[in-house]
């Protein structure tokens, strides 16, 4: 539909506000990178390096444990894509395509299962992983993570699924194929656009994530990005110019992907999850 | 649809497998703890017989009848973050996603960087705007400095200190709010704004009679997973302000985990568990009354 | 999984030696050839091959100090590795504590003072009394936190205090010639070099009740005491800590240090202003001097940086809290009295005095050893000898279990009290009920 003169005006400036909202911390946080530890704790304002430097990223980049931390994070994240969207899209195809005993508290379960804070789990999680001798390494959070993102994923995968007809399954059926077949190469193919979806945001959700790392691991070089960066902020040392380089390298991979993914995302927002 | 359940539970039994070790097993666990009255020094270790014991409902009725004087404070301070902040994010994504729903040059631009909020890590956002509010050398204030003598502690002072973390989490929550609603005013039908075009309506009834009732299945669930996150989000309160000062900006999640690392493990797990209960009443109640509606 | 393996290794290296030895002679100590200057060679031989597992709290600068006496150590003990894991400070008694409670503990952990009696009581820790080296010689109040029972269950490694440091010349400008000895003295001469609103301040004070101490025993309050049982009566709500805080609240803070200022940043602020030579004076400990001396107000004059005890409140009183780290054993390491004496050798190769003074003058730690003092690294140091004088004046911390949860809510209400959202007298007796309730709830005396 087109636009008037005036409502396009208004229309760039209520745009231009929120944009320069979302943009400018970025850009602020992205400017002090640059900056020494002594302009950053100046009193006056200064927006631009005065003397601009890239030691931070230098700084960064040689300490051993960052590069350790960035290697645990990308490994944990990887994994915890590809199990969440196994595990998902199976779950997902069960809950779209059958009709079971199970299946309306199977669906109730996982929407209530996003619901309780993460704290409920530390202790109980803690012995198990314990006894398993998870502890301290990655694959504690992977099984965490998995099991975090996957109830919003099966109900994004699923609505997703139940918008796929069902005749196309049931043809090639009639030709032979197993339920296991019909599944993977015609319903899978399909909907690249919702697995794009639940594949991203298991990897955002292991990248991100704080709480369970923080709790089951120990070791400097087992620490993942948000908690080895926290550890720049604890109670004795915030070394902000430095902070700020670690925030920038974390987040360039996250938007990337985000902007590549970003247009599935809304596609399957819309098709898949929120249509409730 | 088949009714061959087996194959369905084949297919289930990965997912259900990893959640019974990792979610229903520590739940059940947790749930068992909120009725005794385990810590870390009764837990009971390889040098040390346990000395814990059950006391049923005792923790429930410490916290419910203000046995713990900091329970309702925060339950209070949780649900008042809650709304305001989910209000600001639904209105704000609302107008957002009307705006960018129009056909006009740059919109893509426009999306993309308003969605980077939702690019960037939570807790990264977090750190960061803590030093964007440093009392001392933060950029608000040497912004504010420029035209006045006072500084501002946005992390200590009244009423500063909650609107600085609402702030926080309003940055990080609009663009998913704005992106769902986007993604809901597109899918409703250009006919029905014609009709009503055609019937004389006026850009506001349009809004109010057409975009609003089409909009509302996107809105009620987005607004229920708003409620919920909200509610339940860490990092934004423990890395900006600590839940300072003195515990004022706790919600009820950073005050579990405080119980946790004090070692209190059944106060947290009875803290935990109410905060479930009463996520679960409400989204119950919810979804009764925005299906009726 | 991981260390089955190194399990199996380990024995099947032990089998080897044993078996080629024949009866297990020790091999002939040679000197050192990597040990920081000053420190003896390590001689005792120990049968142990494996691992020992090292959870060390220190901040990279200071690792790489000890990581050199380890490896001095390992140097003379060929088929020993320390694995030495540095463990962010805060947050690790949670660790450890659920480590040990899951037999995962490390071989030696470097406990905070306040976290010893806690993990002692709850039966992690080895008891060491009689098997460490010259006991006597180390000074009271650090080895005394890790007595609990009758017994010795760690080593002190490191010993500190809160001290007021000053800059020099803001000194001399405020007219003063030397640090204040009394607040009233701060007051007074602070306020010419402070201007509030262009953030130049005669003192900087921080939200952390850690920090609050020296306003209560500077008018003579105390925290809590503990009797012979391990009793405790929480003493801390009383009119003389009530003066203090008022003291701080109507005297200080809005006339030589800001009245409102970012809590969760503080300890930042408070040092950045300080190095950047716009803060006269203050209360910071011996482990950030190293970090102080690279701001721009000392970076080219180290003697602009001067350390004194903690002012008097009222007449003749005055108190600052003593911290420091205890190196302790996990109790299992006793299963294998092989490893046993190989960690015991460690331990005390690590403590001996000279160690101690390497640690020091690299660091800028203090010794924990009255030997160590005399050492002349250590005499010739002057900020040492001034850390010293802080001591002296240094208030002794009751170890009792459980002691270091007090600080949460004595922040709490500390700052509700700055905030004017509570008067003193209520802060002080919420703080007391809370301690009460939620940390001594279980060794009250009455």
């Amino acid at each position: 539909m087109k636009m008037s003169r005036r409502h396009s005006a208004l229309t760039h400036i209520i745009l231009i506000g929120f944009a320069l909202w979302s943009v400018i911390p970025v850009i602020w946080v992205v400017l002090t990178s640059f900056k020494t530890e002594g302009e950053v704790f100046s009193t006056t304002l200064q927006i631009l390096p005065q003397d601009p430097t890239l030691d931070n990223y230098r700084e960064l980049l040689s300490r051993g444990d960052f590069l350790t931390w960035a290697r645990n994070s990308i490994f944990v994240a990887v994994i915890t894509t590809v199990v969440g969207v196994f595990l998902a899209s199976t779950c997902a195809y069960a809950l779209s395509r059958f009709r079971f005993r199970g299946r309306s508290a199977s669906l109730y379960i996982f929407l209530v299962a996003q619901m309780f804070p993460g704290v409920i789990l530390l202790v109980g999680l803690y012995q198990i992983f314990n006894n398993l001798g998870l502890l301290d390494t990655p694959w504690a959070l992977v099984l965490s993570y998995s099991t975090i993102a996957i109830p919003f994923c099966i109900l994004m995968l699923k609505g997703f699924f139940d918008t796929i007809p069902y005749e196309l399954e049931e043809a090639a059926r009639v030709d032979g194929v197993g339920v296991f077949g019909a599944f993977w190469r015609i319903v899978v193919p399909l909907s690249v656009p919702g697995i794009a979806v639940t594949a991203f945001y298991s990897f955002i959700t292991a990248w991100n994530e704080f709480l369970f790392a923080k709790t089951f691991l120990t070791s400097r070089e087992q620490l993942t990005l948000p908690v080895g960066t926290a550890t720049f902020v604890d109670a004795f040392n915030q070394p902000w110019a430095l902070l700020s380089a670690a925030s920038v390298l974390i987040s360039i991979p996250v938007v990337i992907f985000f902007y590549m993914a970003q247009r599935y995302l809304i596609s399957g927002l819309t098709t898949g999850g929120v249509k409730g | 649809m088949r009714s061959r359940a087996w194959v369905a539970w084949v297919f289930m039994l990965p997912t259900l497998l990893v959640m019974a070790v990792i979610v229903f097993v520590p739940l059940a666990q947790s749930v068992a703890f909120s009725f005794t009255d385990l810590t870390n020094r009764n837990q009971g270790t390889i040098f040390k017989p346990p000395s814990w014991q059950f006391v049923g409902l005792e923790n429930y009725t410490n916290i419910l009848t203000g046995g713990d004087p900091n329970f309702y404070p925060t339950l209070i301070w949780t649900v008042i973050w809650t709304v305001v902040n989910v209000f600001f994010h639904f209105t704000l994504g609302l107008i957002l996603a009307l705006t960018l729903n129009q056909r006009f040059r740059g919109r893509t631009t426009y999306r993309l960087l308003l969605m980077l909020p939702w690019a960037v890590p939570a807790y990264i956002t977090a750190i960061s705007w803590r030093f964007l509010f440093n009392g001392e050398y933060g950029l608000f204030n040497a912004v504010l400095g420029l035209v006045s003598d006072q500084r501002i502690a946005w992390l200590s002072e009244f009423p500063w200190y909650y609107v600085a973390p609402i702030i926080v989490n309003v940055w990080l929550g609009v663009p998913f709010m704005m992106v769902a609603l986007l993604g809901g005013l597109q899918s409703i039908p250009a006919e029905l704004y014609e009709a009503a075009q055609v019937d004389g309506a006026s850009r506001t009834q349009r809004f109010w009679n057409i975009t609003l009732p089409q909009l509302s299945s996107v809105s009620s669930t987005v607004i229920l997973l708003g409620i919920i996150w909200t509610f339940n989000i860490f990092v934004v309160i423990y890395l900006v302000t600590g839940g300072g000062p003195g515990g004022r900006t706790d919600i009820l999640v950073t005050y579990t985990y405080q119980a946790f690392t004090r070692g209190d493990y059944s106060m947290a797990a009875a803290y935990a568990v109410v905060v479930f209960v009463l996520l679960i009443s409400f989204s119950a109640v919810y979804r009764r009354f925005t299906r009726e509606a | 999984m991981q260390r089955m393996t190194q399990l199996a290794t380990a024995l099947g290296a032990l089998a080897i030696v044993v078996g080629a030895c024949g009866g297990g002679a020790s091999p002939t100590p040679a000197p050192a050839t990597t040990a920081p200057e000053g420190t003896p060679a390590p001689t005792e031989a120990v049968a142990y091959q494996g691992e020992i597992t090292f959870w060390n709290t220190m901040r990279d600068f200071e690792l790489v100090e000890v990581q050199k006496l380890v490896d001095a150590w390992t140097a003379e003990h060929p088929g020993i590795t320390v694995k030495m894991d540095p463990v962010p400070f805060d947050g690790a008694d949670v660790k450890y504590d659920q480590a040990a409670t899951g037999k995962t503990a490390p071989d030696i952990f470097r406990a905070d003072i306040g976290w010893t009696p806690t993990f002692a009581d709850a039966g992690y820790l080895l008891d060491l009394t009689g098997k460490i080296d010259n006991v006597d010689d180390f000074l009271n109040t650090p080895l005394a936190t890790n007595k609990w029972n009758g017994k010795l269950y760690g080593v002190p490694q490191v010993t500190d205090a809160l001290g007021l440091q000053c800059n020099g010349k803001l000194l001399a400008a405020a007219g003063l010639s030397a640090p204040p000895t009394t607040w009233a003295q701060l007051v007074e001469k602070g306020k010419a070099v402070t201007d509030l609103a262009a953030q130049k301040y005669g003192f900087y004070m921080r939200g952390d009740s850690y920090w609050a101490q020296p306003f209560i025993w500077g008018w003579g309050g105390t925290l809590f005491e503990v009797d012979d049982q391990g009793l405790v009566t929480v003493t801390v709500d009383s009119p003389e800590s009530e003066k203090g805080f008022n003291y701080l609240k109507d005297s200080i803070l809005g006339t030589v240090a800001p009245a409102s200022w970012d809590f969760a940043s503080d300890y930042d602020n408070m040092n950045a202003g300080f190095k950047g030579g716009t803060t006269m004076c203050i209360l910071q400990g011996p482990w950030q001097v190293a970090d102080l001396l690279t701001g721009d107000a000392f970076k080219d004059d180290p003697n602009n940086l001067v350390i004194a005890p903690v002012p008097d409140g009222e007449a003749g009183l005055t108190g600052s809290p003593v911290g420091g780290h205890n190196y302790v054993v996990y109790a299992l390491v006793a299963d294998d009295s092989a490893k046993e004496a190989a960690v015991l050798s460690l331990l005390n190769y690590l403590s001996t005095a000279e160690s101690q003074a390497a640690l020091a003058s690299s660091v800028g730690l203090l010794p924990t050893r009255t030997s160590a003092y005399e050492i002349d690294s250590v005499k010739s140091d002057p900020k040492i000898a001034d850390w010293r004088a802080v001591l002296a004046k240094a208030t002794n911390r009751s170890g009792v279990p459980g002691a270091s949860n007090i600080y949460k809510p004595f922040t709490d209400n500390y700052q509700l009290f700055l905030k004017g959202d509570k008067t003193a007298a209520q802060a002080l007796a919420d703080m007391a009920t809370a301690w009460e309730t939620t940390v001594f709830q279980d060794r009250l005396a009455k």
